[in-house]
């Protein structure tokens, strides 16, 4: 069924025996890159595996956290203020392996569409970038798979008719990391007590576990009639169980995941109108749960012990939409109802069923309806688009209006030149408390309350650009203005919420963010290549952060580049061989860092708690107070890297295959993380040298 | 041990590295002015110097300063410098009052601080003694902070008049257990009291129970209680302290807390302490404290 979205026109790829044409016909504007996962294979990452969300790191207005992780910064904003949606479904926790790599299977992705100005009305709830991931509708005619296997995950997807009108798709992917701990955990231990140079010694069991499941049936009785059911599950689990001790056994598990299910329907109800329907539920998850058994003579109730935080969210939406579009108008008009169900930091600890459990923390529940509408207009040279959306947030006895603005024009003067305009207002109702940025799924989510009210942003962007047949070119400068942003107050609670009172963690601040975005790309048969460079200024302000002065936000990476590339090498027949270049560049990031020591006030009676021992360090401090410069007032020195890639391709008479290996910073440049100050010396922390990765892929 | 960190390091520090630079980020010399009003007829000041990351922990008094004490925009008088880094004055202060610490140090910018001397909380004791490791408490007034410490003293036949606080002999409980609905879990070590004769459990905090400021306390006042291994002689102690106090305390102590795993988490440290000095560090404060004796051997004393 032909999908009507002036924006998006359809990807085509065909693929005739010893002959590939590709014809790409994706939308693009100064703030909205479409891409597909055959662009994102020219990615070198990490972990080798395929990454759909990586290429967001690559494009203008984009800077990343901690280097090799999905923790993205866009325009200013926070990792949090970005929203990912999977066919219309938001996906709060979307990566594995603490951030390395996004929680979907490539094979699932029709297209993906990144917007960091001009938003589209329906979507809501963000105050910075928007990721809509389009998946395919599942192969009619016959039946298609792949199997891929790398050191790290193992992935399978099958799709094809079950009937006429009935077609599935199922996709998985899974960790070989466990297996391979129990082959070389003798190694691992031995490399990390060399590694952490701490009295620690690492004899523990590690156990863990990653993957991602989804399904999808699509069916259509009728050519202007589809439904669709979809599920997508993903996890991450991590446990550590310390040596059996003489009397006590301890063990701690880190887990998190999303849990999906969507049920859409699409009705064409003339040439020129659809409705577009959509129930869905959303589970998210955090846990950390810490165990210890005991194995002495005590009465039973004190046997064990369950200590265990969790973060959750349990959402059910619906969204109905009517689409019109004839000649130069486009319009769109839906409504939206979503109940949220949050469970922000629980904190439980349970000794024994005798001893029950008790539960600490709010558990807030929340409820939004929302009204929305777009237009677009489109006359020879002049496209216009605005959008509206009005909701109503519910939560715990208060209502907030929130009003979001979406403006965008583009006006094409001569021939491939023209000029965008972009305006948007934007607000979000729930804070991520974010600690360490790697866009882990780790970080607690609340729902926005009288102390820490919706956040909002207003955004504006003027650029210019230029496209002749497959080449693009654009410049532009944007400005952003955020108020109600939400922070800890205390650094400490960059490992996760410490104390289930979250509330008495964070404050309330503002933001301001301005810079300058230029982008170059070419895309062909032989070779693509993409340039972006950012230039930006970021800032916060927080009354209860740095005695109530501006300071530099943690990722204010004044110069960001990069380049992606991907070049055929060899052409034979049924095989070819392509080498995917990378390398990124960017100004160093802000740290807070101790400059001296001074005399501290004892806290209470503390020279007469001195019985037992007391970590030296703990005493120091007692006594004395570290002296910390400016909240971010440090740079550490620039990033950059370099990665290589090749593969190898194999067109056979049913299947297709596919080898790449890659190496990720080939230069082994040990760009600085962190700078902390130890053994009377100042050290630096690197994390990622040269990486070698390798996958083998299949295709039928 | 920061278990996500450890979990993380598996991931990570496989491939991390960690070199040793060539830097100096010293900043020395920062006037430093600690002052902690009191519920008590002499106040103490200290005014020292900062010193760099790697020099010994010895600082220099500002010998030359001169301390002022205001209150409700009256001087009061200035502090007396009686020993090495030790200054102080004679004067107790007014509940409720408001007080500004000005420092004047030759060529260079005057120090100045405010706080408000808080109002102890009005606290009382239950009369119930029914366990020996449980006390109660109800707590009427929240107006302030609360900071909360235990001390046992040693000798049995030691007999302390009701209300008096502990001697420097007394030892301060590592670990004290409450149920108080608003106790701020920061400090919290993640295990429960286990003694035999409770009911339930209750969590342990190390050191100290931070009860903070409320808006509200319901009618009939909030009934808690602290759980320690009381001695036969214990002294429960209620520091009704000011923002400043609290806030700096609190920092402090997380501080602490934080670095008490010696390990590679405390490299990720970037806590502030805070400071509510204007031109220069350290901290001007107040707090009023109430003791609650438990003696095993006299009848009850609120």
């Amino acid at each position: 069924m032909a999908q009507n979205n002036t924006e998006r026109d359809s990807i085509q790829q065909i693929q005739l025996e010893n002959v590939n044409v590709y014809g790409r016909d994706l939308t693009r504007r100064n703030s909205l890159y479409q891409y597909t996962p055959v662009q994102v294979r020219s990615l070198v990452t990490v972990l080798g595996e395929p990454d759909v969300m990586r290429y967001v790191g690559t494009l203008p207005g984009v800077t990343q956290g901690i280097e090799g992780t999905m923790g993205f910064f866009i325009r200013g904003g926070n990792n949090g203020n970005n929203r990912l949606e999977l066919d219309g479904v938001p996906v709060y926790g979307a990566t594995h392996l603490f951030g390395l790599f996004s929680s979907f299977h490539p094979d699932i992705v029709r297209d993906v569409e990144f917007r960091s100005g001009g938003l589209s009305a329906s979507s809501g709830n963000l105050l910075s970038a928007l990721s809509l991931i389009t998946t395919i509708q599942p192969d009619t005619q016959k039946y298609q798979g792949s199997f891929a296997l790398s050191p790290y995950m193992l992935s399978t997807s099958v799709e094809g008719p079950i009937n006429k009108k009935l077609s599935f798709q199922f996709a998985g992917r899974v960790s070989l990391l466990a297996a391979e701990y129990k082959i070389l955990h003798k190694t691992l231990h031995k490399i990390l007590n060399e590694n952490l140079d701490s009295d620690l010694d690492f004899k523990g069991d590690v156990k863990p576990w990653v993957t991602d499941w989804y399904f999808k049936l699509y069916y259509h009785p009728h050519e202007r009639k589809s439904f669709t059911l979809s599920g997508y599950v993903s996890n991450d689990y991590f446990k550590y169980r310390w040596p059996k001790g003489e009397w006590i056994t301890n063990s701690i598990r880190l887990s998190w995941g999303n849990e999906v299910i969507r049920l859409g329907w699409e009705h064409q109800v003339s040439d020129y109108c659809w409705v577009k329907t959509m129930i869905y539920g959303n589970h998210f998850y955090a846990e950390q749960k810490w165990t210890s058994q005991r194995d002495i003579d005590l009465p039973e109730d004190l046997l064990m012990k369950n200590d265990r935080i969790r973060t959750t969210i349990y959402e059910i939406a619906f969204q109905k939409k009517v689409q019109y579009a004839k000649k130069r108008w486009a319009i769109e008009a839906g409504i939206e109802g979503k109940y949220q169900y949050f469970e922000p930091a629980v904190k439980s600890v349970q000794t024994t069923i005798e001893r029950g459990e008790m539960k600490i923390g709010d558990k807030p529940n929340a409820g939004t309806f929302a009204l929305f509408g777009e237009a677009k207009y489109n006359y020879k040279l002049l496209q216009l688009k605005l959008g509206v959306r009005e909701a109503v947030f519910l939560t715990d006895g208060q209502k907030f209006f929130t009003t979001d603005l979406h403006f965008s024009s583009i006006v094409n003067f001569i021939r491939g030149w023209g000029l965008e305009l972009d305006y948007d207002c934007l607000s979000q109702h729930q804070h991520i408390m974010e600690g360490l940025p790697v866009g882990w799924s780790l970080d607690m989510i609340v729902p926005a309350n009288r102390l820490l009210p919706p956040e909002k942003a207003h955004q504006i962007y003027l650029g210019s650009f230029y496209h002749h047949g497959f080449f693009y070119v654009s410049a532009g400068g944007y400005y952003k203005k955020m108020k109600h942003l939400a922070s800890y107050k205390n650094a400490s609670n960059v490992f996760g919420v410490k104390n289930s009172s979250w509330e008495d963690e964070v404050c309330e601040g503002e933001g301001e963010s301005y810079g300058m975005e230029a982008r170059a790309e070419k895309r062909g048969a032989y070779w693509n290549a993409a340039l972006s460079y950012t230039l930006s200024k970021t800032d916060r302000q927080f009354d209860e952060i740095n005695g109530g002065r501006k300071f530099p936000f943690r990722f204010d990476r004044r110069h960001v580049l990069n380049l992606t590339g991907r070049i055929l090498i060899k052409t034979k027949e049924k095989k070819q061989q392509y080498l995917n270049l990378g390398l990124a560049y960017a100004s160093g990031h802000y740290l807070t860092v101790p400059q001296g020591m001074y005399k501290g006030v004892l806290p209470p009676y503390w020279e007469q708690g001195l019985v037992g021992w007391v970590p030296q360090k703990m005493q120091d401090l007692a006594y004395s107070r570290e002296l910390m410069g400016d909240v971010n007032a440090y740079q550490m020195t620039d990033y950059f890297r370099m990665d290589i890639g090749y593969s190898f391709q194999k067109q056979g008479k049913h299947h297709f295959r596919e080898l790449t290996i890659g190496l990720y910073n080939i230069f082994n440049r040990r760009n600085p993380y962190l700078l902390f100050y130890d053994d009377n010396k100042w050290k630096q922390l690197s994390i990622m040298p040269i990486v070698p990765s390798i996958q083998w892929t299949i295709r039928f | 041990m920061r278990f996500k960190l450890l979990l993380l390091s598996v991931a990570f520090l496989l491939n991390a590295c960690v070199e040793n630079l060539n830097m100096d980020l010293d900043v020395r010399g920062i006037p430093v002015v600690n002052c902690i009003l009191k519920n008590d007829t002499v106040q103490t000041l200290s005014i020292t110097r900062s010193i760099g990351l790697k020099d010994k922990y010895i600082y220099e008094e500002i010998e030359n300063a001169r301390a002022t004490l205001y209150v409700n925009g009256y001087k009061i008088d200035t502090f007396k410098r009686v020993a090495y880094d030790l200054r102080q004055l004679k004067y107790t202060p007014s509940p409720g009052a408001s007080y500004r610490l000005v420092v004047e140090i030759p060529s260079e910018p005057t120090l100045t601080a405010r706080t408000t001397m808080p109002a102890n909380t009005y606290i009382f004791r239950d009369s119930k003694e029914l366990k020996h490791y449980i006390k109660y408490f109800t707590q009427y007034t929240a107006q302030y902070p609360l900071w909360i410490s235990v001390l046992t003293e040693s000798g049995v036949d030691k007999v302390l008049q009701p209300g008096a606080p502990p001697s420097e002999e007394a030892i301060l409980e590592r670990a004290i257990g409450t149920d108080h609905p608003w106790v701020d879990q920061f400090n919290q070590n993640g295990s429960f009291t286990e003694y035999p004769s409770a009911p339930l459990a209750t969590p342990k905090y190390d050191y100290y129970l931070r009860i903070p400021a409320q808006p509200e306390v319901p009618k009939g006042g909030v009934y808690f209680r602290i759980e320690a291994l009381y001695g036969e002689l214990s002294i429960v102690v209620f520091r009704t302290a000011s923002e400043e106090y609290d806030k700096y305390m609190k920092s402090s102590f997380e501080k602490m807390q934080f670095n008490k795993e010696d390990d590679f988490t405390t490299w990720f440290d970037e806590m502030r302490i805070f400071s509510n000095i204007e031109n220069g560090i350290g901290i001007f404060a107040a707090y009023s404290d109430k003791y609650f004796t438990r003696n095993e051997w006299l009848p009850l004393f609120r």
